[in-house]
């Protein structure tokens, strides 16, 4: 047999997490605690004895409810396997935190290593504006490995005191969580630019301070269109709410 | 935030009007004077100082159905800065028109450059068994850069080879000069359309270029089938 | 796998015994772009035969035993080689790596080659930027034959100063300045002949038909128009000065040069100016640009060919680089260039043709050669071609396949379509990645959503795998097998997961797309996985479990339907 299939082998790495490709992310559990929790619904195959819990609220830590009853859509999985995880065809990136803390929309978490620390946080202004796709984020610090996932091509935008980004909501993934976060709405020209309803029309984000803003070339979906799909969609698909759409794109 | 990530995705000192960042971001170093027409909604972030209003006509009407059809409203960007746009994970392409026309499905465009003149062009029996279905174009003509949204790596034909048909739903922009007409496969029995049940392609003849994506309208990019 | 150092050489037999290579290679450098290129060169060490230059305007050589097949599995760049169809007169295979724009190799961070067969590494040479300083390019390492028959590899690691145009005239490649039909489909503004179709490019642009697609002669492209300033084609950002220039620009007809097509025949590609061209002072500078002027044309790989056979109308210098946008070859994830000319109709005399990951194009014959997809599959033809509704082989397989296109799984109808004729068909589906399979007699399972179109004459045998847990309430497959292509659809790259004997893999039931036929496949919801804690729909997925011999593999990818 022959076919362009096949220079998409498994990735050889010394690395415990490996890219296999843009897309798919390769994680090397090999043995007793060095477990990884990953979203709920990610994993694409696995090889070797590999187990998944999903019960993490009850396991403690911090798997508290966050403010709206979400709750966190993570499980642990160990073992001694490899294990491929990959959603909706998202470009996966692997971050090496040391201690400088990001923010991250909770929908665009993959997987991370046990030992970092994190909170969950809800973005929102006085005004009861919600941003970013008005779920859960999560506050992230501490050492260890963090993989986020974003629609295409990411784009990093510097902040410094001198240069401020605006970006829109919808579109933020991350961001240095030393940086100064607000919502901005230019009164001269309303209901123009908003991508989606969900975060109130006109307004957008606007760091300030200094660090980094992660932002992604969209959702996978226009969130009516989504809408008006998503049942016959996710019926078709046998997926339902808490199938591995949700969330990524649910984000409005 | 982690240094791999920065020196891989971030950004880049600006050296055209249009840029590229990745394949789905388009990037315009906007000047004063020199007004940008967006696809509402594609703004994904900005530095600057940048404003967008409505795209009102000589009448002062917002110029939402007339030229662009139902679905897709244009936003005028006025400022100096750099402006980030995208369009739902389409892959975009920037081209630069050199006083030559180009017509544009309207659910392709991104953005254009304002000084170039704009008309709505219908195509003979299309207009009728399309609209609504997002097959109406904006015929962009004279010297300016145009960014189109594509679902996926698109591919160029010439019809000057062949005769060439295309599947309305995959048509994303052609060379004005082509001729263009519609035509019916009957013996497909609705077999080769992707769109509302009409096995209808359009048809090429004449030496230019035809742009196809490999994916259904953009406008309605969950198509649910039958 | 044998990981060779730099200098090292082995018998490619001792490493494998497979002559159907894959060659990946990476160079990690920040902000750098690489040019990464396979010269087949003759005996002496020479391109004799520019053809068996591979590279991005190039994709592959005459015979297709050199491909060129872009960004994948990690690597940046990467080649199909088929050892056995390299003909004779080629000796060595030099795979090299030249710098887009300005750089030095001692950038970079770390690269490497690799050489794998059938989806296992045989050999990788890895490399860091600390053994170079200031080349510009790189000779990565070679694949060449002692004997008729006997293929060596050796890794070479060896820096070279100039460009990949030195590199060129090192391989005695004809001197590409001195041919001005040289493909410059970085920069032409025609719609640049596709890349597959070599042919000795001074008589292919005075070939008659379709002009608009030829390459032209580079001064009418590149030369600035008369009286039209470079700089025009950034006037838009231009602060001033701009005005003075749209007076200075001639209507569109004095671009025209005689003989070149009516406008519309070529309006889109980029013109070299275009890529933020030198502003002249008077203009001042927009976004603070250096001026770009003067830069050699040598070393500069998206520049290369072209320029010199004009002579610099105005006095401008030769055109600077392009800043921040390489002339780098097309990978899913790099950066586009502008314009069109990179989306070219791939040419190819073959049944099926890969035009980019998403296309693919299919050959239709009156003389037999027939093609069955999935309806709606079809975005475009070219030609003559009918498309009938068919229920595909024998009765049997008809009432099956029937079964088949009331799909409950989806709930569509899946119906097909028979494509014949005389013609040219481009299929594609969702934007999803598409993948040419040989089967070469072999049998293949694949998921019934991820089958897109086939050779009419390949048996299809439909089948449903049941399954507690598994959404819908099966799996409809369809296992293909005979002399002739299929087309897998997947959504996203996807991954080839050789099954071991001795431990089973397992793969989500909603991210299977094939597998190879003769493994126990089973569904594992008793094994390891506890079903209120498992991911996924409400406790109700399940695993496909599979176990098999050597050489049998899974193919999943990274999206779940």
């Amino acid at each position: 047999m022959q076919s362009s299939l096949f220079a998409h082998g498994p990735v050889q790495s010394q690395d415990r997490w490996a890219l296999q490709n843009s897309q798919m992310l390769k994680i090397d559990l090999g043995g007793q605690m060095r477990d990884v929790l990953a979203r709920k619904g990610t994993m694409v195959a696995f090889q070797g004895g590999v187990d998944f819990d999903g019960h993490l609220q009850s396991g403690g830590e911090r798997m508290a409810a966050t403010a709206t009853g979400e709750e966190l859509n993570l499980m642990r999985c160990f073992g001694a396997g490899t294990v491929y995880l990959a959603n909706l065809a998202q470009s996966i990136h692997v971050l090496d935190l040391n201690h400088e803390g990001i923010t991250v929309d909770g929908q665009y978490v993959l997987a991370l290593d046990p030992t970092l620390s994190w909170n969950v946080v809800r973005v929102e202004s006085d005004q009861g504006i919600a941003a970013v796709g008005g779920g859960y984020n999560l506050e992230i610090g501490g050492q260890g490995k963090l993989a986020i996932m974003t629609s295409g091509k990411p784009l990093v935008m510097q902040v410094t005191p001198q240069q401020e980004v605006f970006a829109d909501a919808d579109a933020v993934v991350a961001w240095s969580t030393s940086l100064v976060t607000r919502m901005e709405a230019q009164l001269t020209s309303q209901r123009v630019w908003s991508r989606r309803g969900g975060t109130g029309e006109g307004w957008n984000m606007s760091f300030q301070g200094q660090g980094y803003v992660l932002v992604q070339p969209s959702e996978l979906l226009p969130p009516t269109v989504f809408q008006q799909a998503a049942q016959g969609f996710l019926a078709n698909r046998g997926l339902g709410q808490q199938g591995g759409m949700r969330g990524n794109t649910w984000g409005a | 935030m982690d240094q791999q990530m920065i020196a891989a995705y971030g950004q880049t000192a600006p050296t055209a009007r249009m840029q590229a960042h990745g394949n789905k971001i388009c990037r315009v170093a906007m000047q004063q004077g020199y007004d940008l027409f967006a696809k509402q909604g594609s703004m994904i972030a900005y530095t600057g100082f940048i404003t967008f209003n409505p795209w009102r006509d000589s009448r002062g009407q917002r110029a939402r159905g007339a030229i662009t059809g139902e679905k897709v409203e244009l936003m005028q960007c006025t400022g100096q800065g750099d402006l980030y746009l995208a369009d739902y994970g389409a892959d975009v392409v920037m081209l630069q028109l050199n006083g030559e026309a180009l017509s544009v499905n309207g659910a392709n465009i991104l953005a254009f450059d304002a000084q170039l003149t704009k008309s709505i062009e219908s195509i003979p029996g299309l207009a009728a068994k399309f609209s609504g279905n997002g097959m109406f174009n904006i015929k962009l003509e004279g010297t300016g850069w145009v960014a189109i949204t594509t679902q996926g790596t698109p591919v160029v034909l010439n019809p000057g080879e062949r005769e060439t048909y295309v599947d309305p739903d995959a048509l994303v922009a052609w060379s004005s000069g082509l001729r263009v007409k519609t035509k019916s496969s009957m013996r497909a029995m609705n077999l080769i359309g992707r769109g509302s049940g009409e096995a209808m392609q359009v048809a090429f003849t004449g030496s230019g270029y035809v742009v196809v994506q490999p994916s259904e309208d953009s406008t309605d990019r969950f198509h649910i089938r039958g | 796998m044998v990981e060779f150092r730099k200098g090292q050489k082995a018998k490619l037999s001792d490493l494998t015994p497979g002559t159907d290579l894959y060659v990946g290679l990476r160079l990690d450098a920040p902000g750098l772009t690489f040019d990464i290129s396979c010269f087949g060169l003759d005996a002496n060490d020479r391109l004799s035969d520019d053809r068996y230059f591979v590279f991005f305007n190039q994709p592959k050589s005459p015979e297709e035993s050199i491909q060129l097949l872009g960004a994948q599995a990690g690597d940046q760049e990467s080649f199909r080689v088929t050892l056995d169809r390299v003909p004779p007169q080629i000796g060595k295979l030099a795979f090299t790596a030249t710098i887009d724009g300005n750089g030095q190799m001692s950038q970079v961070g770390s690269g490497y080659i690799r050489i794998a067969v059938g989806g296992q590494e045989v050999l990788r040479y890895a490399f860091t930027g600390a053994e170079f300083s200031t080349e510009r390019a790189i000779m990565i390492a070679d694949i060449y034959r002692k004997e008729p028959a006997v293929w060596r590899v050796a890794a070479v690691g060896q820096g070279f100063d100039g460009g990949l145009q030195a590199l060129l005239e090192n391989f005695g490649g004809e001197a590409l300045e001195d041919e001005p039909a040289a493909p410059p489909q970085q920069q032409a503004p025609s719609f640049a002949p596709p890349p597959a179709a070599p042919q000795p490019p001074a008589p292919s642009f005075q070939q008659p038909p379709a002009p608009q697609f030829q390459q032209q002669p580079p001064a009418p492209n590149f030369g600035p128009p008369p009286g039209a300033p470079q700089q025009d084609q950034f006037q838009p950002i231009a602060v001033q000065g701009a005005q003075q220039g749209m007076g200075m620009q001639p209507p569109p007809g004095q671009f025209q040069q005689p003989g070149m097509p009516p406008p519309q025949g070529m309006p889109m590609g980029m013109p070299p100016q275009g890529q933020m061209a030198p502003p002249v002072p008077q203009q001042g500078m927009p976004m603070g640009m250096p001026p770009q002027q003067g830069m050699p044309p040598q070393g500069m790989p998206g520049q290369f060919p072209g320029q010199p056979g004009m002579p610099p109308q105005q006095g401008m210098p030769p055109q600077g680089m392009p800043m921040g946008q390489p002339g780098a070859p097309m990978g899913a994830d790099q950066t586009y260039q502008y314009g069109l000319t990179q989306f070219a109709e791939v040419q190819g005399g073959q049944r099926w043709t890969q035009q980019n990951t998403k296309m693919v194009k299919a050959l239709v014959s009156r003389s037999g050669a027939k093609v069955i997809a999935r309806s709606g599959s079809m975005v475009a033809y070219q030609g003559k071609v009918e498309f009938k509704r068919t229920t595909q082989g024998s009765a049997q397989g008809q009432s099956r396949l029937q079964a088949w296109g009331t799909n409950r799984l989806t709930g569509q109808t899946m119906e097909l379509m028979r494509c014949e004729g005389d013609g040219e068909v481009f299929f594609a589906e969702d934007a999803g990645y598409l993948h040419v399979v040989e089967l070469g007699g072999q049998r293949l399972c694949v998921n019934a959503q991820n089958l897109l179109a086939w050779d009419d004459g390949l048996q299809l045998e439909p089948r449903r795998i049941e399954g507690q847990g598994i959404p819908g309430g099966g799996l409809f497959v369809q296992t293909v097998s005979g002399n002739g292509t299929c087309i897998v659809k997947t959504l996203g790259t996807p991954m080839v997961l050789p099954v071991n004997p001795g431990a089973p893999t397992f793969a989500d039931s909603n991210a299977i797309v094939a597998w190879t036929d003769g493994m126990q496949v089973s569904t594992s919801t008793a094994v390891r996985v506890r079903r209120t804690a498992y991911p996924g729909h409400s406790g109700e997925t399940v695993s496909l479990q599979f176990r098999g011999m050597q050489g049998h593999f899974i193919v999943v990818q990274p999206y779940e339907v």
